[in-house]
């Protein structure tokens, strides 16, 4: 984010340091760095007695083999990917979101114009429902409903980011009234006048994935969903839903975007895409108080497919 | 701001090690002789004193310790109203902690399990986890309303959540988030430790 910042600046008031002489690094900042590195050692070394204990204690050993995935899961892995990744990921746009972890999540696989309202309408009239915002009792009520089967239609999802932040919201489809399958899809704004690689416009990015099954992450060893490898499936059911819902969308296709990939998410599933990225118009979508069309809009336009930049 | 889980899971950690602190008090109370008996002060050992001196050398002890209690609860409090210089001590206290632990465990072999110091350890060990993690620092380094200005500001107003007010790509960030539609947020505004 920054990076990109600083690479705007550049282009335009030639080279600039991306180091601000205004701002040394603090006092403040080295501690954090020093107390962010060391509580992940120590977090290591936690795990490592409490795998030790487990051995004095005959049968309790079972909790205490819990608590050392408990700790191994949701402390130490988790601490120790986010100083790596730190290190080697790169922070600026790549066409991929990043987990809280700072793993790389989700591909962007889809692109809107629009205002947040036009989003929002459009979604409900294609039969989404808004995500919860994740909380301990949305939590809870998730976990609760995974377990006993029971439907759970605006489940939250986990964070992932993108320009540095965690999505604005996120919409989701249950499948078979199971809060284990679902379709979803993730939304970020875009920073103001900012353009995709390429110099296509778009107001908001997207991540869709289909959550096939509950299971455990590869990196982290927690609980979470397993997405299906091939996500260009769901990117194109988001589009035959919103074409088939009653409001005006015009698609572009922008072909290759990114060459074809195959990789992994943050949980460790494969993926693989085509590359194409859909932006999808829904600035003609009428609210409440807008004035009548002049002209009757087109409702099924066929997309329009280009090409990135040659 | 909205304050962060890991703010306050820190601060209830510190508050939880402060209970058992006190416990620990009370335990000794109730036995003072089986107590004086473990500890060693300067080669001397106060349980084999006679009776009234070894009172007064448990009393000074145990009464140095409650005050410890004390300032560490009061230091627990301003780490939960998002004071980042409470939290800097709070973790320096925890990793010096931590550090005279793996010493005694690493050099004298002073076992370290449930049934001794595991417990007060692993508190440790998590505050300092809670304490240092970004949303944590975040929230501690959040910009302060000026006395000069209303105390609170509008709670997810442009500058809300941006740690530094100079910063073009934080700026560019915080006013995309005004434009979009509201959901309260998680963890903050990731910052870059780099950069400052």
């Amino acid at each position: 984010m920054a990076d990109t910042a600083s690479q705007v600046r550049s282009h335009v008031a030639g080279p600039v340091k991306v180091h601000s002489p205004r701002q040394p690094r603090s006092v403040n900042a080295i501690l954090d760095t020093f107390f962010f590195v060391f509580a992940g050692v120590a977090s290591v070394w936690l795990a490592i007695l409490i795998f030790w204990e487990s051995f004095d204690w005959g049968w309790w050993a079972i909790v205490f083999a819990l608590a050392f995935w408990l700790v191994l899961a949701y402390l130490v892995l988790p601490r120790l990917h986010r100083i790596l990744t730190h290190m080697y990921v790169p922070d600026y746009f790549i066409g991929r979101t990043r987990t809280s972890d700072g793993l790389l999540g989700d591909p962007v696989n889809l692109a809107f114009l629009g205002s947040g309202e036009q989003l929002h309408t459009a979604m409900t009239a294609a039969g989404w429902a808004l995500a919860d915002d994740i909380s301990f009792t949305s939590g809870w009520r998730m976990v609760t409903s995974v377990i006993s089967r029971r439907s759970y239609d605006e489940a939250p999802v986990s964070p992932l980011m993108l320009f540095g932040r965690v999505q604005d919201f996120a919409y989701q489809q249950e499948v078979e009234d199971n809060p284990s399958r679902r379709h979803h899809v993730r939304f970020w704004r875009c920073p103001e006048d900012w353009m995709l690689p390429g110099g296509h416009r778009a107001d908001w990015l997207a991540a869709a994935t289909f959550d096939r099954a509950v299971g455990f992450s590869l990196f982290t060893l927690q609980v979470t969903h397993k997405i299906d490898e091939d996500i260009d499936i769901e990117r194109d059911h988001i589009i035959a839903t919103l074409r088939a819902s009653r409001v005006p969308t015009r698609v572009v296709v922008i072909r290759d975007f990114s060459t074809g990939y195959h990789s992994r998410n943050g949980g460790g599933d494969t993926i693989r895409t085509d590359g194409d990225l859909p932006v999808v118009d829904l600035r003609r979508v009428r609210m409440p108080g807008d004035p009548e069309p002049l002209t009757p809009v087109p409702m099924d336009e066929p997309p329009v497919v280009v090409r990135g930049v040659l | 701001m909205k304050k962060p889980q890991a703010t306050v899971y820190g601060g209830a950690l510190m508050c939880l090690r402060t209970i058992s602190g006190f416990t620990f008090i009370v335990v000794a109370m109730l036995n003072p002789r089986q107590f004086a008996q473990t500890i060693v002060l300067d080669g001397v050992e106060p349980g084999s004193l006679d009776g009234a001196s070894a009172n007064l050398v448990l009393v000074i002890v145990l009464g140095a310790y409650a005050l410890a209690l004390v300032l560490y609860l009061l230091l627990a409090l301003f780490v939960l109203l998002g004071h980042n210089w409470a939290r800097i001590v709070a973790m320096a206290f925890a990793t010096v902690s931590i550090i005279v632990s793996f010493v005694r465990y690493w050099n004298s072999g002073v076992e370290i399990t449930l049934r001794t110091t595991l417990l007060s350890l692993a508190l440790d060990i998590l505050i300092l986890l809670a304490l240092s993690s970004t949303a944590a620092r975040v929230y501690a380094r959040r910009p302060r309303a000026r006395p000069d200005r209303p105390a609170d500001g509008p709670a997810d107003g442009p500058g809300d959540g941006r740690a530094d007010n100079t910063d073009p790509a934080q700026i560019v960030a915080a006013e995309s988030r005004a434009g979009a539609l509201k959901r309260p947020e998680r963890g903050g505004l990731r910052k870059r430790g780099r950069t400052r």
